[in-house]
């Protein structure tokens, strides 16, 4: 058994890789916006006026650019995990694997839909 | 000629094996675990977060809602509904589970990967606690009516 180690900046030699990479970052992001979410909870639990602070923090410019950028990121990280879902491991329902686009296709569809419940169930609608 | 030539091998080392069988014995229980909930809050994170982000962070700067659509009051409003705090527990705790693993080897690709123990404790350490905020806020502090002091 001979392990396989990348060499240290592996990611750097090739932009496909680095493109990889930058898809990657866009976890790091979803983990950022989780931790807004936190803070955005424990003021809440602070009572009215922490939580207006809150939002007038979350309502400058500058955190508009950043929340902008978090979202471009997060959003190209899902959609190309919905394409990797079914090219990482084959959707085996029938007796030959679902091609990834049709898998991707069923991933898009289920996003959309996902999205229009939470929108109505979680945030009140439009 | 008696000793048998390595193979020609690019990208690979010749590693001992006995070294390999018990870092593998170390490594089999916390990896497995930790790319499951990568894996997990990957699907949490890409069906959940981008319509968060959007309504909650976006929709009142770019004018599509005016602003007490997110203010206290409608806040307060829907979050006694065990579903919106699950949703947020859910949220939370799949994104910080899936980008801190992610962190973790991006710091090991970035060839830190001597640290690793650090940047495990760390990016594990922000999840595990994270997380646990994340339920205390959603399900024990409005019940109780206390804060952490921590965070």
């Amino acid at each position: 058994m001979l392990p396989w180690k990348r060499p240290a900046g592996w990611w750097l030699r090739n932009p496909r890789y680095f493109l990889f990479q930058m898809r990657e970052v866009g976890g790091v992001f979803a983990a950022l916006y989780a931790l807004v979410l936190l803070w955005q909870l424990r003021e809440f639990s602070q009572g009215e006026l922490a939580y207006a602070t809150f939002l007038a923090f979350m309502g400058t410019p500058g955190m508009f650019v950043v929340n902008a950028v978090m979202f471009a990121f997060v959003l190209v990280h899902a959609i190309t995990w919905f394409a990797l879902i079914g090219k990482a491991q084959p959707v085996q329902l029938t007796k030959e694997p679902i091609p990834w686009q049709k898998a991707f296709a069923g991933n898009l569809v289920a996003w959309v839909g996902i999205s229009v419940v939470v929108l109505y169930l979680i945030f009140g609608g439009l | 000629m008696g000793v048998p030539r390595e193979p020609w091998n690019p990208g690979h080392e010749i590693v001992r094996l006995e070294a390999v069988a018990k870092e593998a014995e170390r490594e089999v229980v916390l990896e497995p675990m930790v790319w499951g909930l990568f894996s997990l809050g990957g699907f949490i994170t890409a069906f959940l977060l981008p319509v968060t982000i959007f309504f909650l962070s976006l929709a009142v700067p770019l004018g599509l809602w005016p602003a007490e659509r997110i203010g206290y009051g409608a806040f307060a409003a829907r979050f006694p509904d065990l579903l919106v705090r699950l949703f947020f527990l859910v949220v939370i705790g799949g994104g910080l589970f899936h980008g801190m693993h992610r962190l973790r080897h991006i710091l090991l690709d970035a060839g830190l990967t001597r640290a690793d123990t650090l940047w495990a404790v760390l990016c594990y350490g922000v999840a595990v606690f994270g997380t646990l905020a994340a339920v205390y806020y959603t399900f024990l502090e409005p019940t109780f009516g206390w804060s952490l002091p921590f965070l």
